[in-house]
C-alpha cells in the first residue's frame, strides 16, 4: 500500500491546439544538444509553479501552487504552498515528506521502479530526459515552442501514464510546462514560473 | 430458583450484547418522518475538494480527495497525490461500485469494500429511517438500516447540523463519520474513524477561492 506514495510527480507537459509542426531529423539534433548544454552547465534550479488537475467531470481544475528547487547531481525539494503545505524532498534514494508539520522518511532505494521514477522526475526538472529505451519519443514545433511528446514503454508506468508532455520555451531551451496524461485522459498539468538556474542555493534548504 | 436465575441472566446478557451502543438506554422519539438528508454533498453544482490525511495500519498517506455528485444517488469519488497522479477513481450509484481506476496495488477485496462502505456512508443523500432517537442533550439520532449494520445519524437541534454518522453492527461501533467547521452546508473538516481496525482519515477542504 505504501507505493502509492511513490507515484508522484510524473505530471509533465503541455496541452495544445495550435497546429504543430514535427521536427526534421537535423531540427532534433539541434534542439537536443542545446537542452544537453543547459543541463552540463546547470548547477542549481529554483523555480515557482502552478500545478493544476483536471478531471473530466468536474466544474474547475483543482489548482495548487508551490515552488521547487534543484541541485546537482540529483537533490530536489518540492514543495506545495496554497492552498496548503506540505513538501517532499528527494535525497539519498529516500523521500522526506513534511504534511504539514508531520513528518515522515520513506525508503526508495531497494524498488527499481521507484529509482526510475525519481531520476524522471529530477530529468523532467531540468528537461535532459530523451532516452529512447525508455519512451517513444516525438518532437514538435508550434508557435514559440518546441513540444515533445513521451509514451512510456514500461508496462507498469502504462497503467498510470498514456502520455507525458513536455513544452521547451524556444529561445533558452528551458521546460516552462509539463503535463502527464492518464489513460482516461484526465491530466496533470505543471506550469513553472521565474525559473531561475545557477542561484546560490543553501544545503539546508533540502534538510526536512 | 438457582435455574431461573442462570435463565434470566442468559437473557439478560444475550440483550445486552446485542444492544447498539450509539442508542443503548435512549428512548426511542415517535415520529412520522421517514426521510432524512445528508446534505454535505449534495449539491451537484459544488466541486468538493479535500486535502487528505490517512493513516492505516501504520502508514501515511497524503493526497487529495475530490467528490462530485453526478446526478442523483450517483457520486464521483477520486483520490489522488498530492501530485495529482490518481489512486482510485470510482463511482458509487444506488449502492452499486463502478471502478474506473484503481492502483493495482490497492486493488484487492478487502480495500475495495472498505472503500465502498466508507464513502457510501459519507455521501449518502437520501435515507431511509428505521428509528429516531432522542439522546440527553436532546439531539435526534436518526437509525438507517443497511445490509448487515445500521447507520445512526446524530442531528444536532441548536446547530440544525449533521454532525456525526455512526456506523455499527447490531452491538459494535464499527466507523464514525465526525462533520465540522460546516459552511453553507459545506463540512470544511471530516474525520472518518475506524473503531475495529487502526484506519483514520481526516479531511479538510480546500476552498477554491483561497
Amino acid at each position: 500500500m505504501r507505493n502509492i506514495y511513490f507515484i508522484l510527480f510524473l505530471g509533465i507537459g503541455i496541452q495544445i491546439s495550435s497546429a504543430q509542426k514535427t521536427l526534421t531529423t537535423n531540427e532534433i539534433n539541434t534542439f537536443k544538444s542545446a537542452v544537453a548544454e543547459l543541463d552540463r552547465n546547470t548547477k542549481t534550479i529554483i523555480s515557482d509553479f502552478v500545478q493544476y488537475k483536471h478531471l473530466s467531470f468536474l466544474s474547475n481544475d483543482v489548482e495548487t501552487q508551490g515552488k521547487l528547487a534543484f541541485k546537482v547531481p540529483s537533490l530536489i525539494k518540492w514543495e506545495y504552498t496554497s492552498p496548503y503545505k506540505y513538501s517532499v524532498i528527494f535525497k539519498d534514494d529516500k523521500l522526506f515528506i513534511d504534511d504539514e508539520g508531520d513528518k515522515s522518511k520513506i525508503d526508495i532505494g531497494s524498488n527499481k521502479m521507484f529509482k526510475g521514477l525519481n531520476s524522471l522526475i529530477t530529468n523532467s526538472v531540468k528537461g535532459n530526459m530523451f532516452d529512447d529505451n525508455a519512451f517513444d519519443i516525438s518532437y514538435f514545433k508550434v508557435d514559440d515552442f518546441y513540444l515533445v511528446k513521451f509514451i512510456p514503454k514500461d508496462k507498469n508506468m502504462l497503467q498510470f501514464i498514456a502520455k507525458f508532455e513536455l513544452k521547451f520555451d524556444i529561445k533558452t531551451s528551458d521546460v516552462t510546462e509539463v503535463k502527464m496524461m492518464e489513460p482516461s485522459e484526465d491530466y496533470t498539468k505543471i506550469v513553472f514560473k521565474n525559473k531561475t538556474r545557477n542561484t546560490t542555493l543553501d544545503e539546508a534548504v533540502f534538510n526536512n | 430458583m438457582k435455574r431461573f436465575l442462570i435463565i434470566n441472566l442468559f437473557i439478560l446478557s444475550l440483550f445486552t450484547s446485542c444492544a447498539i451502543p450509539t442508542v443503548k438506554g435512549l428512548s426511542e422519539y415517535d415520529t412520522k418522518s421517514t426521510d432524512f438528508s445528508n446534505p454535505y454533498f449534495a449539491n451537484s453544482n459544488t466541486d468538493y475538494v479535500y486535502k487528505a490525511k490517512i493513516k492505516a495500519y501504520h502508514n501515511d498517506f497524503g493526497g487529495i480527495l475530490i467528490i462530485k455528485k453526478i446526478k442523483e444517488n450517483k457520486h464521483r469519488i477520486v483520490f489522488t497525490t498530492n501530485f495529482g497522479n490518481k489512486i482510485f477513481d470510482f463511482e458509487l450509484f444506488n449502492n452499486e461500485i463502478k471502478t474506473h481506476f484503481i492502483m493495482k496495488e490497492l486493488d484487492r477485496k478487502i480495500i475495495m469494500n472498505t472503500l465502498k462502505r466508507d464513502f457510501e456512508i459519507l455521501t449518502q443523500e437520501h435515507i431511509k429511517i428505521n428509528k429516531v432517537f432522542v439522546n440527553n442533550d436532546g439531539n435526534m439520532i436518526y437509525q438507517s438500516k443497511t445490509r448487515k449494520r445500521f447507520n445512526h445519524y446524530l442531528f444536532n437541534k441548536q446547530s440544525q447540523q449533521l454532525n456525526k454518522i455512526t456506523n455499527t453492527t447490531h452491538s459494535k461501533e464499527k466507523i464514525i463519520i465526525y462533520f465540522s467547521n460546516v459552511k453553507n452546508t459545506i463540512a470544511e473538516h471530516i474525520k472518518i474513524e475506524h473503531k475495529t481496525a487502526p484506519i483514520q482519515i481526516d479531511l479538510t477542504y480546500l476552498n477554491p477561492k483561497e
